[in-house]
């Protein structure tokens, strides 16, 4: 109950700032529709970090405190992505740069205390190009039929796991920030199946990749969540991907399916987390 | 040499090392580093860390030329539940795996007697802030290899929200009490 109490009012403010701004945008704003869920969510985002975990100043000491930033820094590659329309590859090398400087900046302890600059850069790169193939399948996924249902369904999925795992794993505040990203996601898709919003898509893959890598990898280094399981969370949207059928008339059917699939490696990373976990000694 | 120089010289020399400060090296096994937080406004927890080093330099004629110096791990941390400690080192506290120690340098020492007032730095989770305690000298005396052995032991509490640590305000307290007693080699 104390728990619920925690966690409750950020991910309810969050859920209530995304929704907002994704109805404006679906009802009065349609121009803007190619970076409406990357707003909505950046948005989302950081109303419930801020009331979860506090302002954060930048630049930032604490790993937990860039994701805020993460999220601005998503919504603003989101809409400049939107507006420019430039080359695919041009794309992909600005976003792997932003990566690259993200996962340096959550890593930044690692290289001062248990990591050589050779080592540490490596490890950089290979994370970096993993949160850019997670960008991408998100992309992909959200540019099939009856995309941004199925992106927020699979985020809502993918979050929701990631935030038992990660409470699991000792932090309650990255659990914490996880669901607002759930509540975020769950609160999305349902706005869309209810006002068939024309999103097509809606830009959510920059932040939610972001953000989502950030908290896994601050899991992993900070608090004790299994390196399996940040691996198959990243895996999990990739497997969204699977074909499903073609047929138009199983577009709900191929939202279940993708979503069902994405459970799978999301549920096993719960599990190890919790075998990870020591007894509760009460 | 003359034997009356050879006298004089090792009286001077004698005199010079009585009066001069006294180092000692930390006793990790004999120092402790406890504290106590208030859980749900019901009760008080109790935690230690089980790791402490450090050296104290110590002038018993001038005191204000005494100075203190002290690390402690994070991960040394220990409430006798896995569980909370886990929380405990995670980002939600100390976030121990990005500020893996806690120390304290002292800036300025001053008193004489049994009590010294100690004024210096102390930095907890990348946080640095000043603070003053008032350190109460123990014992000296020899150990069981006959090296010589001195302490004392302080107590005195922080805001944890002073150190950035702010989560969970209401179910955990925000006041820490600490008690730190330390026991020293002379080197």
């Amino acid at each position: 109950m104390q728990l619920l109490k925690q966690m409750l009012p950020p991910a309810a403010l969050a859920a209530a700032v995304a929704a907002a701004l994704l109805f404006v945008f679906a009802c009065w704003w349609k121009n803007a529709s190619r970076c409406a869920g990357a707003i909505a969510i950046g948005a989302g985002y950081i109303a419930g970090h801020v009331v979860a975990a506090g302002w954060s100043p930048f630049p930032s000491r604490h790993a937990t405190h860039w994701l805020f930033w993460f999220a601005v820094i998503g919504v603003i590659a989101a809409a400049a992505d939107a507006l420019v329309r430039s080359k695919r590859t041009g794309r992909l090398v600005i976003w792997a740069i932003i990566c690259t400087i993200a996962c340096r900046l959550i890593l930044q302890p690692k290289f001062s205390y248990a990591w050589s600059a050779a080592e540490g850069w490596l490890c950089v790169f290979a994370i970096a190009l993993g949160v850019v193939v997670l960008t991408c399948c998100l992309d992909l996924l959200e540019r099939r039929p009856f995309g941004t249902a199925t992106l927020f369904s699979v985020a809502t999925v993918l979050c929701g796991g990631a935030c038992v795992a990660l409470i699991l794993s000792g932090s309650l505040l990255l659990g914490q920030l996880a669901c607002i990203l759930t509540a975020i996601a769950g609160t999305c898709f349902l706005l869309i199946i209810a006002v068939t919003a024309p999103f097509h898509p809606s830009g959510a893959a920059a932040p939610l990749s972001l953000v989502c890598a950030g908290l896994w990898l601050s899991g992993s280094y900070y608090a004790e969540l299994p390196a399996t399981s940040a691996l198959l969370l990243a895996l999990a949207p990739a497997i969204a991907l699977l074909p499903v059928g073609k047929k138009s008339n199983f577009q709900s059917r191929a939202l279940a399916y993708r979503t069902a699939f994405v459970a799978v490696p999301v549920a096993i990373a719960v599990v190890l987390a919790l075998h990870a976990s020591p007894p509760l000694d009460y | 040499m003359k034997p009356l120089t050879l006298v004089l010289e090792l009286i001077s020399a004698f005199v010079l090392s009585a009066n001069a400060a006294e180092t000692f090296k930390l006793d990790p096994v004999h120092s402790f580093v406890l504290f106590s937080v208030q859980h749900l406004g019901i009760a008080n927890t109790y935690g230690r860390f089980n790791d402490i080093s450090g050296t104290v330099v110590f002038d018993r004629d001038s005191p204000s030329k005494s100075s203190v110096e002290l690390s402690v791990p994070v991960e040394s941390l220990d409430t006798h539940n896995s569980i909370r400690e886990r929380s405990l080192k995670s980002p939600d506290f100390f976030d121990a795996k990005q500020f893996p120690t806690m120390t304290f340098k002292s800036t300025k020492a001053e008193g004489s007697g049994e009590t010294l007032k100690v004024s210096g730095d102390l930095t907890i989770h990348g946080v640095t802030k000043p603070l003053t305690v008032d350190f109460k000298k123990g014992g000296e005396g020899k150990g069981v290899f006959g090296e010589m052995r001195g302490g004392g032991e302080t107590r005195f509490t922080i805001k944890r929200s002073d150190f950035g640590m702010n989560f969970e305000q209401g179910e955990v307290g925000n006041e820490v009490t600490i008690i730190l007693s330390v026991e020293g080699i002379k080197k």
